[in-house]
């Protein structure tokens, strides 16, 4: 009867211990695994298909989102298998749209947009590879539309 | 001796004193025989230099070199140095392909944003111009007979020529060849080697599309710009009116003979307020304390053209000539940019804005110049009197986004959704004298209700 | 070359050319200012085949030229001067008029119109000398200068009609005057609109002949038609329009054309040439 008690207890604990995760605000920090609790706070315009490749050495992520989301962006460092903070908090304002400009370090760059608003939170994974720009030219060269190709 | 000396001192006295003499009959106006002016040749004024008004009617307010990276794409405005080599160059790209019978082809909206996404020039112009406005403005024979609208257009690095048709949102390349556009993208990008400067169109960020829930749309042509801009501050002064309280009325009466009224046969009085009040048979020119000039005709108007049918690019080419007499009349700012359409050719009203350091000078619910011209005749003349002054210091424009957010909040209850047309650095003037800012000036097109 | 001789023939020619160009300046400055007999001569004959009669002898024989003026309206505005004739309890009670338990004045462009409210009080026991004095004091108190006026006294019936015109530059100002209507001691109205010498300016302004003045007469719209007489040609200065506010002016000098009719016509004189 005991022992059926404290798993009880336990398990009670957890289910409510999991979803709190989600309700504590990010830090400096994010595990690449987090995920929110929203889907709709923020809505990636570029890249619209949350990857995408380009020969440049940064990127524009745009957004939109309702006027008061706060949005922060991590980005994957490899070594230490964590996100690390690169762009501090911002809120989204009245026009609702937000963009920011991120470096491309490496061929693969992995990069989290946590937007968040009260408890809530949604966190989005976009992907973006360095390719050179002879591979640029010469698809260039067979004419295919480069517009949907760097998305 | 003595005599001699006395003689050749009283010579002297003689040759000088019929100098004088004849001087006198020279200048005085009383005593040359009727129609003779001697200094007719001397006092006549030059009215179309490099840094005119007229001569700039057909320049674009900002040009972007895309090099093919979005983080080195780099902006000028009519204050660069590099301005009027891209201009010269562009020039023969638009004198092949409006004038020569260049084959063009319709394209579609991708290959348009395509060619601004690749090694390419951008040219922004303040207003709209018909293809055969704009040519004759350049001085290029147009055969192109289409009804052809624009007011941005795009030299890809081998010289193509692409407009944006905004009479019915279709897009044309002309194929024309141009050598000169290549070493000037490259040129560019080699002397801004270690610059970043990252510039986004808005249709880069999809920020002219909607998706989901958002209000906001902007032009997709809307260079968006990720960090504040560096701008000088200025310092306004009004030149005909140098102290508090009192006009310059040598100035004045410079300004006066430009529009042909005739100081001896003029009643001058001042209202209530302060405005000072010139009535003459042509018409009622009045000049107010805080510096707004406006004249009304009361004839038929002050004769601009020689003829009265006279084309759009005649007349408006007479008027930026009439504007920069003023100015340089009154001391006033210089340079000035059309901002009003030169699409249809029976246009009649014309508008103008300062620009300082390239940038345009924006006044609340008014033109710098606005104008009316009838039959090649000026019926009605509006202009604030302005000159603006570099201070050497600098400030650094709000981010671009905060400007939109600001723009936006005062409808924000309102609407459901809104159009941004125009975003653009400018500088703000809200007709007080004194320092000024560079700001971002958002044009909202249209704001729909709820 | 005998250079004694030379300079001798060089003297004789420049002190002749000297002399040629001298009395040339002189005749042609004198022939500009004066008016030739012939045209004055053709002046009246043509006013007479129009109508006009004008005694020849009072057309002035030369071109004249004036001082430029420059004046200030001596109502600065409306409320102001209200309040100096009314006091500070004034009510506006209409477009431009103001009322107070002291009287009520009307502004109409430069014009204005005051009376008292109590104006029944009758006594002939001041002279013209207590009119002028009294309507005078009145006047400076309201800011009007009366340095260079002009005043005539009419006696009417029970009261004193005082009326002063203004002078610049020792000439009349034809729009500038006020009449003042004094009854005991008092001021009882006055109506009228006056403006203030301001300018320091002491450049002339020449002015086209009176010759073509009088000719620009006979097409002056709204003048009395038919035979008319001109008894008076006075120069002075004027105001074209004095139904619009003028806060300040320049003056525009004109000749004042009076007909026998008791008519009077004011005609801008300047020479726009």
């Amino acid at each position: 009867m005991k022992k059926k008690l404290l798993t009880l207890l336990f398990a009670s604990m957890l289910i409510f211990a999991v979803p709190c995760t989600s309700f504590a605000a990010y830090g400096n920090t994010i595990s690449l695994s987090a995920q929110g609790n929203r889907s709709d706070l923020i809505y990636i315009k570029r890249p619209k298909s949350h990857s995408a490749s380009t020969s440049d050495k940064t990127y524009t992520i745009s957004a939109v989102g309702a006027s008061g989301t706060k949005v922060k962006v991590y980005k994957y460092v490899p070594s230490d298998g964590i996100c690390k903070l690169i762009k501090s908090e911002t809120t989204i304002g009245a026009s609702g749209l937000y963009s920011t400009v991120v470096d491309l370090t490496s061929d693969s760059n992995t990069f989290v947009v946590c937007a968040e608003s009260g408890s809530d939170s949604q966190l989005v994974k976009i992907q973006i590879s360095k390719v050179k720009k002879s591979t640029i030219d010469k698809l260039k060269n067979v004419t295919v539309n480069v517009l949907n190709f760097i998305k | 001796m003595n005599k001699e000396r006395i003689k050749s001192g009283v010579l002297i006295i003689l040759i000088l004193s019929n100098m004088v003499l004849a001087g006198k009959v020279l200048i005085n106006k009383k005593l040359w025989p009727s129609g003779y002016n001697f200094f007719s040749n001397f006092t006549h004024v030059s009215k179309k230099d490099d840094t005119s008004t007229a001569a700039h009617l057909a320049a674009p307010i900002k040009i972007i070199v895309n090099t093919g990276y979005q983080s080195s794409r780099f902006d000028y405005n009519r204050s660069d140095g590099y301005f009027s080599e891209i201009c010269d160059a562009a020039g023969l790209s638009f004198s092949q392909a409006f004038s020569q019978g260049t084959a063009k082809t319709t394209i579609s909206a991708d290959e348009w944003y395509a060619a601004l996404t690749a090694k390419s020039i951008y040219f922004s112009y303040p207003c709209e111009y018909s293809i055969q406005t704009f040519s004759q403005l350049l001085g290029i024979n147009c055969t192109d007979s289409e009804n052809i609208v624009f007011s941005n257009l795009i030299i890809s690095d081998t010289g193509n020529v692409y407009v944006e048709n905004s009479a019915n949102g279709t897009f044309f390349k002309y194929h024309t060849s141009n050598a000169d556009i290549a070493p000037i993208i490259a040129g560019v990008r080699d002397d801004n080697n270690n610059e970043e400067s990252i510039i986004n169109y808005s249709f880069d960020l999809n920020f002219d599309k909607t998706f989901g829930n958002e209000k906001t749309l902007l032009s997709p042509l809307i260079p968006v710009y990720s960090a504040p801009v560096s701008a000088e501050k200025l310092v306004a002064e009004n030149p005909l009116m140098p102290s508090t309280n009192e006009f310059d009325m040598s100035a004045i009466e410079k300004t006066l003979s430009v529009f042909s009224i005739n100081t001896n046969a003029v009643s001058r009085y001042t209202e209530a307020d302060g405005t000072l009040v010139f009535v003459e048979n042509n018409g009622i020119l009045k000049i107010s304390p805080d510096g707004i000039l406006d004249f009304s005709a009361s004839d038929s108007g002050i004769r601009l053209t020689q003829s009265e049918s006279s084309d759009l690019c005649t007349t408006v080419t007479a008027l930026a000539a009439f504007v920069d007499e003023i100015n340089s009349s009154a001391d006033l700012q210089k340079d000035m940019t059309i901002t009003s359409s030169l699409a249809d050719a029976g246009e009649t009203n014309f508008s103008f804005s300062y620009l300082v350091n390239g940038l345009p000078v924006v006044y609340q619910n008014r033109d710098a110049v606005s104008a009316t011209v009838e039959n090649g005749r000026l019926k009605k003349y509006t202009q604030v009197l302005r000159k603006y002054s570099g201070t050497n210091k600098f400030s650094d424009s709000p981010t671009y986004i905060d400007a939109l957010d600001s723009a936006i909040l005062r409808y924000q209850s309102s609407m459901s959704e809104i159009h941004i047309t125009k975003i653009y650095l400018s500088y703000i003037d809200n007709l007080s004298i004194g320092e000024k800012n560079a700001d971002w000036y958002v044009d909202i097109d249209n704001v729909v209700a709820q | 070359m005998n250079w004694s001789k030379a300079k001798t023939m060089l003297i004789v020619l420049f002190l002749a050319a000297n002399l040629f160009l001298l009395i040339n300046i002189i005749n042609s400055a004198h022939k500009s200012d004066a008016i030739m007999p012939e045209i004055m001569t053709s002046t009246v004959d043509i006013l007479k085949n129009n109508g006009i009669t004008i005694d020849k002898s009072m057309i002035p024989q030369k071109n004249i030229s004036v001082p430029y003026a420059e004046a200030e309206n001596a109502v600065s505005d409306y409320l102001e001067f209200s309040e100096k004739l009314l006091g500070k309890n004034i009510t506006k009670y209409a477009e431009d008029t103001y009322k107070s338990n002291v009287g009520e004045i009307k502004f109409s462009g430069d014009y204005f119109s005051y009376k008292a409210a109590d104006s029944n009080e009758k006594s002939t026991d001041i002279t013209q000398k207590d009119a002028i004095t009294i309507s005078s004091q009145f006047l400076k108190n309201c800011g009007i200068d009366l340095s260079s006026a002009k005043s005539s006294v009419q006696q009417g019936s029970g009261n004193y009609i005082v009326t002063f015109s203004s002078r610049i530059n020792s000439m009349p100002f034809f729009t500038s005057s006020v009449t003042v209507t004094v009854q005991g001691n008092k001021v009882v109205s006055m109506d009228g609109c006056w403006f203030n010498k301001t300018s320091k300016n002491v450049t002339s302004i020449t002015l086209k002949s009176v010759t073509g003045v009088l000719i620009d007469f006979i097409s002056l719209p709204g003048r009395t038609q038919g035979q008319v007489e001109i008894s008076d040609l006075t120069l002075g200065y004027y105001i074209p329009e004095t139904n619009k506010y003028h806060k300040s002016l320049v003056l525009i000098p004109a000749w004042q054309i009076s007909l026998t009719d008791g008519t009077s016509y004011c005609i801008d004189s300047r020479n726009p040439e």
